[in-house]
């Protein structure tokens, strides 16, 4: 005779259940909240959650914050001089009113803009506990749409907690590129430290045909919150999506990300810079699903670890049958530089094309004592060599923006993320 | 690229429609009534005339298997296995248990003899001067011969059927048996250790080197049968052997289940270098029949400066389920794992290792092959961690994979975890880090990269596959030949 397991719920569960009960659902956002009630939160022994067992990390999902209760407030000073500055308060977007202010005439042609739930369409049909979380959480954010002009338009997004008491703040934003068209979105995720707030941020992108979006976020939220996080992109015939993804903050962070080649002949640039300290966890999960001929993608991660801090990174390119002449490289590195942070890795690849050129790598390690031991020898003391090294070791991953400007905000979040160690 | 011409013909001469060892042997067998129950488990231990503790151990693993999952993370798909329709033992009535040479039955001697095994102790393998190779065969249940026993008792070496170890060797069997993969480790390791019915034990003491090869050769005759057989492999400090493993069965359009369980212990200094040669049956091209492979392999290396070495070449099986494992315990310990797993017709392979590094400066490589053609599907799943207290671990991991037309796949699953900021871990699925001194060497010599990742590659692989018997030597020499052309991830 074996026993029923019986499911007992957690704190988190419980309270994620008792909100979604109280909502007032429309269908596709109930559907997300019936799937999460039914299987609860993902715990180790879901493969995707295998490191990120989000049932025994996340420790509650605070009260909804509500667009009645957030005092209206802009957004910070941007991290680069952006045309259109807006601010999510709370998960709630704030007015429109402002947020061209700094806009050349051409780039209002170019940018249309809402406060709504916009559609999902850049995310897997594949189901997936991080989507479900912000579908049935998230009830508004802003639907971009840019099309084709002369110039490419810079759109900064800042996402500000305000509160101090643990809130959950959850928006969902949507970001079409038309044909042709080209943009740069930056975000930034913030709020107060030593507050248990929960921040679910969704982001659905579709690059059409000969466009190109190029995405820079930061996440530095505050030390004792929990940030999850999911990109759903597809990308179309001759285009580029190349976003970059800075991690700092939050106890507990997980970014899913999920990406798919609708076209041929197209570029997607991944790349990732997780700075971990304390007793932090993150974890980038990237699916990237080749689904048609003649694309190239890069993917390229490095982690850098302190303290007692563990940080994940699971990679996986899928090379359908037909995408023939796929050129995909993936590379994901760790630098610990406490005995006790952790890197777990797992670069994964399934093929089912012959005619491709497909690779992954993955190291991990400390300083190497070499090149350091060159640097002290030069005269430069040890603190410091120790931050060049971090510094050139980043930098591979931020460098490869074109803009400069965004090169050198990240080069400077970086530079303080060194010195605050 | 596309993988080049040559490779794709060499491919082709390993088709699954080219098996060679798919007769049968007409013998007349004891076969335990068909199911598995407590009775059954009760029936084999008897067979082997088994001490009360074993039956047991064996009763213990049974309970708890029949509480456990069939698991289903790996990349295969097969129809669900009734365990209750096979025979979980069956032996040749004129061989009840292994004898010497001059008794045993000629058709059992007239089936190896077929298979290219050599049972006699004079024969000497064709063109490897010298190279003489103790046999234990194990035919469906039971061991049929174990030669040169007397030859390696001389050295203090015990080679013998694991049967015959619970009962000579009690002592050495309670030890180890099952000190490296508990009963409890998993689904299909633990039904073998309830029915588990043969198997080869050795023990090489301090500071003995293993005088000659030892192999044992697997041979599932009988239909509907399963085979469980359990090897012990314990080398003392300071000793060093090398061990085969070969296996074949008939063409029958049935699947048939082999879960063997391997364990494998190193003390201070000591070496063991296993190396398999997996031919079972992989069923025709439509993928009827064919041997269900689920093996667990697990070596332990507890000794300072201890080395496990896993080789494998795989070419059999409709599916295999297979990880070779260290655990790198001692300080300065050393597991490498090589693999060439070539999958052709319907097989289906999720094959890869596990290297487990809890032992200071201990170091690990893993260099694996996967070449998949018809509509195969072949995994490579692997782990590399290094526990809190592993400083200054190191691992090199390479894994490519060819594929051979449009129908089948290659896939790759590293799980590289590392809790030691000391701990260095290198997994490469590119072709450009093998070493660069060695690759230097060879470029400047000529080569092109090509041939020199070739000549690497091949090198250390041939440097196992040399020692084995020239009858293997034939399906494996074919793979050395396969080019890395057109190699991905």
């Amino acid at each position: 005779m074996t026993a029923q397991p019986q499911k007992i719920q957690t704190q988190a569960e419980t309270s994620l259940m008792q909100q979604f009960a109280f909502l007032d659902l429309e269908p596709s956002r109930q559907a997300a909240a019936d799937r999460l009630n039914e299987s609860g939160l993902p715990h180790r022994r879901v493969e995707e959650w295998k490191y990120t067992d989000l049932r025994a990390l996340l420790k509650d999902v605070p009260q909804l914050a509500s667009a009645q209760s957030v005092v209206p407030t802009t957004a910070g000073q941007p991290l680069v001089p952006a045309d259109f500055v807006l601010a999510v308060v709370d998960g709630i977007p704030q007015d429109l009113a402002n947020a061209g202010a700094n806009a050349s005439d051409a780039a209002k042609e170019a940018v249309s803009l809402e406060i709504g739930l916009g559609d999902a369409k850049g995310f897997h049909e594949k189901p997936n506990a991080n989507v479900d979380f912000n579908m049935a959480l998230a009830s508004s954010g802003y639907v971009i749409q840019v099309r084709k002009s002369a110039v490419t338009p810079i759109i900064f997004i800042d996402h500000i907690v305000s509160k101090a008491d643990a809130i959950t703040a959850a928006c969902r934003h949507s970001i079409l590129v038309e044909s042709g068209a080209q943009a740069i979105l930056v975000e930034r995720f913030s709020g107060p430290e030593g507050s248990a707030y929960v921040a679910s941020s969704g982001l659905s992108v579709i690059v059409e045909d000969g466009a190109k979006l190029t995405q820079a976020r930061v996440v530095a939220e505050g030390d004792q919150s929990s940030h999850l996080a999911t990109i759903g992109a597809r990308i179309g015939t001759d285009a580029i999506y190349e976003p970059f993804v800075m991690t700092l903050g939050s106890h507990l962070v997980r970014t899913d990300v999920q990406i798919t080649f609708d076209g041929e002949q197209s570029h997607l640039g991944i790349r990732g810079a997780t700075l971990v300290k304390g007793k932090q966890h993150t974890d980038m999960t990237l699916d990237v699903d080749h689904a048609s001929p003649n694309c190239t993608s890069i993917e390229q991660f490095k982690s850098v670890i302190a303290d007692e801090a563990k940080a994940v990174f699971q990679g996986k390119i899928m090379v359908k049958q037909i995408a023939q002449k796929t050129d995909a490289k993936m590379m994901s590195q760790g630098l610990l530089l406490s005995e006790n942070g952790e890197f777990l890795n797992k670069p994964e690849l399934e093929i089912f094309a012959d005619d491709v050129v497909c690779g992954h790598g993955a190291t991990c390690g400390d300083i190497d004592e070499e090149m350091l031991f060159y640097l002290l020898s030069r005269g430069i003391p040890h603190p410091v060599a120790e931050i060049m090294m971090v510094q050139a070791f980043v930098a591979e991953a931020i460098e490869d923006t074109e803009q400069p400007e965004i090169i050198e905000a990240f080069e400077a979040i970086l530079a303080d993320w060194l010195a605050s160690r | 690229m596309p993988a080049i011409q040559e490779t794709i013909e060499q491919v082709k001469e390993i088709d699954v429609d080219q098996y060679k060892y798919g007769f049968v042997t007409d013998i007349e067998m004891e076969l335990a009534p068909k199911g598995l129950s407590e009775d059954i488990v009760r029936f084999i231990s008897a067979k082997k005339d088994e001490p009360e503790w074993m039956l047991e151990w064996r009763l213990d693993a049974f309970r708890r298997w029949k509480t456990m999952e069939e698991p289903t993370w790996a990349r295969v798909d097969y129809p669900k296995i009734d365990f209750e329709d096979l025979y979980y033992y069956a032996a040749p009535k004129s061989a009840p248990g292994p004898k010497s040479l001059d008794e045993v039955d000629p058709e059992l001697l007239e089936t190896y003899k077929k298979l290219g095994i050599p049972l006699s102790e004079q024969a000497v393998l064709a063109g490897v001067e010298g190279a003489r190779v103790a046999v234990d065969a194990v035919f469906d249940s039971v061991s049929v011969v174990t030669t040169f026993k007397d030859e390696l008792a001389k050295s203090g070496v015990i080679f013998c059927s694991i049967s015959e170890a619970v009962r000579e060797h009690p002592e050495l069997v309670k030890k180890y048996l099952g000190s490296v993969v508990p009963t409890t480790d998993n689904f299909y390791a633990t039904l073998n250790a309830a029915v588990f019915s043969d198997g080869s034990f050795v023990y090489i003491p301090k500071g003995v080197r293993c005088p000659m090869e030892l192999s044992t050769y697997f041979r599932i005759n009988e239909e509907k049968t399963g085979q469980f057989e359990r090897t012990l492999i314990i080398a003392d400090e300071g000793s060093y052997v090398s061990y085969l493993e070969g296996c074949t069965a008939p063409m029958r359009d049935e699947n048939q289940l082999h879960a063997a369980v391997v364990e494998l212990v190193t003390h201070d200094d000591a070496e063991i270098k296993y190396s398999t040669v997996q031919n079972w049956y992989p069923g025709n091209s439509e993928g009827k029949g064919g041997i269900y492979n689920f093996v667990t392999k697990r070596g332990d290396c507890r000794g300072k400066n201890s080395k496990i070495s896993w080789t494998q070449v795989e070419t059999g099986s409709a599916i295999t389920w297979k990880y070779p494992s260290c655990i790198l315990r001692g300080e300065n310990s050393r597991g490498e794992f090589y693999s060439i797993a070539i999958s052709n017709g319907k097989q289906q392979v999720d094959s890869g290792t596990k290297m487990i590094h809890l032992g200071k400066n201990s170091s690990s490589r893993i260099i694996s092959k996967g070449i998949s053609a018809g509509r195969s599907q072949n995994t490579y799943r692997g782990l590399v961690s290094a526990h809190r207290k592993a400083s200054g671990a190191r691992n090199f991991t390479q894994c490519d994979s060819l594929l051979i037309g449009d129908q089948c796949g290659a896939h790759t699953v590293p799980y590289i975890e590392s809790k030691n900021s000391t701990a260095v871990f290198e997994h490469e699925a590119t072709t450009s880090k093998i070493s660069d001194d060695q690759m230097f060497y060879c470029q400047q010599r000529g080569m092109t990269d090509e041939e020199a990742i070739a000549l690497i590659v091949n090198g250390f692989v041939r440097d196992v596959i040399q020692q084995l018997p020239m009858e293997f030597m034939a399906e494996t020499q074919k793979l050395i030949g396969i080019s890395l052309e057109g190699s991905v991830g």
